[in-house]
């Protein structure tokens, strides 16, 4: 036996091999000429979606990301607006009084309560100026609409999360991947 | 070889007047620039891959499918690689992509067709009894691993050299070597137990 003839038909022939060679040589291809009718051409190359598939995922767990941290600051942002508005209001106790400017000793409350000026009513201050407004506006907020929100958290993650499926399934798509025939290969399967 | 070699000088002068397409030619295979050329709207470029590759399309079939069924289906993945061809991403691996076609044409065949009996030729001259002898050699490789039959088929079939198999395939050199040794080995013993049995 001769290994070198058998891979490349070099060194001493292989009497063996040769045999095969020349029976089953009688099956060898015949060159025959190919017939590509006249009207096929090359189909026209697919966009390739997958790249824009995995832009969009990505765009979309982004956009996720940004919704859940916005929900996360927003739950955990009152305790420290009350904890700073508590801080604010010791601070305002313990802390040693400063020197008011001249134009606060006459606009003060308390000093124009002494002084006999009555203040005209005042429309309730802008929200964002505020603090204390906000802070019970928060608070009736968390009682009421927390639920709420995290129902709308929820289904929002729910949707991302369909949105990705059909993203993966149009991806699976454009790439071909085949997929069994469950119902023409039932007879195989039992 | 030398068809392969020929077409390579005869796209390496096309490409003369410009260099750069003069330095990508000597870098990539022939049956890439074939390829390229086919996309680029030469049918005939197509011809030579034909010419070039349907043995090895031929071999892969003749290992899985009744032979009467092969010369049809050779024509068919051909027309099938020329319509599919603007998906093949590396022109480059033509040879790997053809051959996978033609393996899961050749398994659709087997999920799509029903069982048919070949019919046996009657054996009365000394070419046709060479070409039944022939037959049932090829029935025992066919009952050899697949990559065994099919790599033994191109060799002893269709007469090509282990290196041919490996360029034509996109196999490695050294997975050809070893399935044609085992499968070689296989088909000694194989026919050893039948000739005995006979």
């Amino acid at each position: 036996m001769n290994n070198d003839y058998l891979w490349d038909r070099t060194g001493e022939p292989d009497v063996e091999v040769q045999q095969l060679e020349d029976v089953l040589g009688t099956l060898r291809y015949q060159p025959q000429p190919l017939e590509l009718p006249a009207e096929v051409q090359p189909a026209a190359r697919r966009r390739s979606f997958s790249a824009l598939a995995v832009a969009a995922t990505i765009a979309l767990l982004v956009l996720a990301a940004g919704v859940w941290i916005r929900f996360y600051r927003q739950q955990v942002s009152p305790p420290a607006i009350a904890k700073e508005g508590v801080n604010s209001n010791q601070a305002s106790v313990t802390s040693t009084p400063t020197p008011m400017r001249p134009d606060e000793l006459i606009t003060g409350p308390g000093n124009q309560a002494r002084l006999g000026i009555t203040a005209p009513k005042r429309s309730p201050a802008p929200r964002h100026t505020n603090r204390k407004n906000i802070l019970t506006r928060r608070d009736e907020m968390t009682a009421t609409q927390r639920a709420e929100a995290e129902a709308a958290k929820d289904q929002l993650l729910l949707a991302l999360r369909v949105a990705s499926a059909k993203l993966n399934l149009a991806q699976r798509k454009t790439v071909g991947a085949p997929t069994s025939n469950n119902i023409r290969n039932q007879h195989k399967l039992g | 070889m030398y068809e392969v070699e020929a077409t390579a000088d005869m796209l390496l002068m096309t490409s003369q007047g410009n260099p750069v397409m003069a330095r990508e030619a000597a870098q990539i295979s022939p049956e890439a620039l074939l390829v390229k050329a086919v996309l680029a709207g030469n049918r005939d470029s197509f011809g030579r891959l034909y010419e070039l590759y349907a043995p090895m399309v031929h071999g892969i079939l003749l290992a899985r499918v009744p032979r009467t069924e092969v010369e049809d289906l050779v024509q068919d993945i051909f027309l099938h690689a020329f319509k599919k061809l603007p998906t093949l991403r590396e022109a480059g691996a033509f040879g790997g992509w053809l051959a996978m076609i033609t393996r899961n044409r050749a398994m659709d065949f087997h999920r799509y067709t029903r069982e048919t009996v070949e019919i046996k030729e009657d054996h009365a001259t000394g070419d046709r009894r060479k070409r039944a002898r022939a037959e049932e050699i090829l029935e025992v490789i066919r009952s050899l691993p697949d990559a065994y039959r099919e790599t033994l088929v191109l060799r002893l079939v269709e007469g090509m050299t282990g290196p041919e198999i490996a360029l034509r395939t996109g196999l490695t050199a050294a997975s050809v070597r070893v399935n044609l040794h085992r499968g070689m080995k296989l088909l000694r013993g194989k026919l050893g137990i039948k000739e005995a049995e006979a």
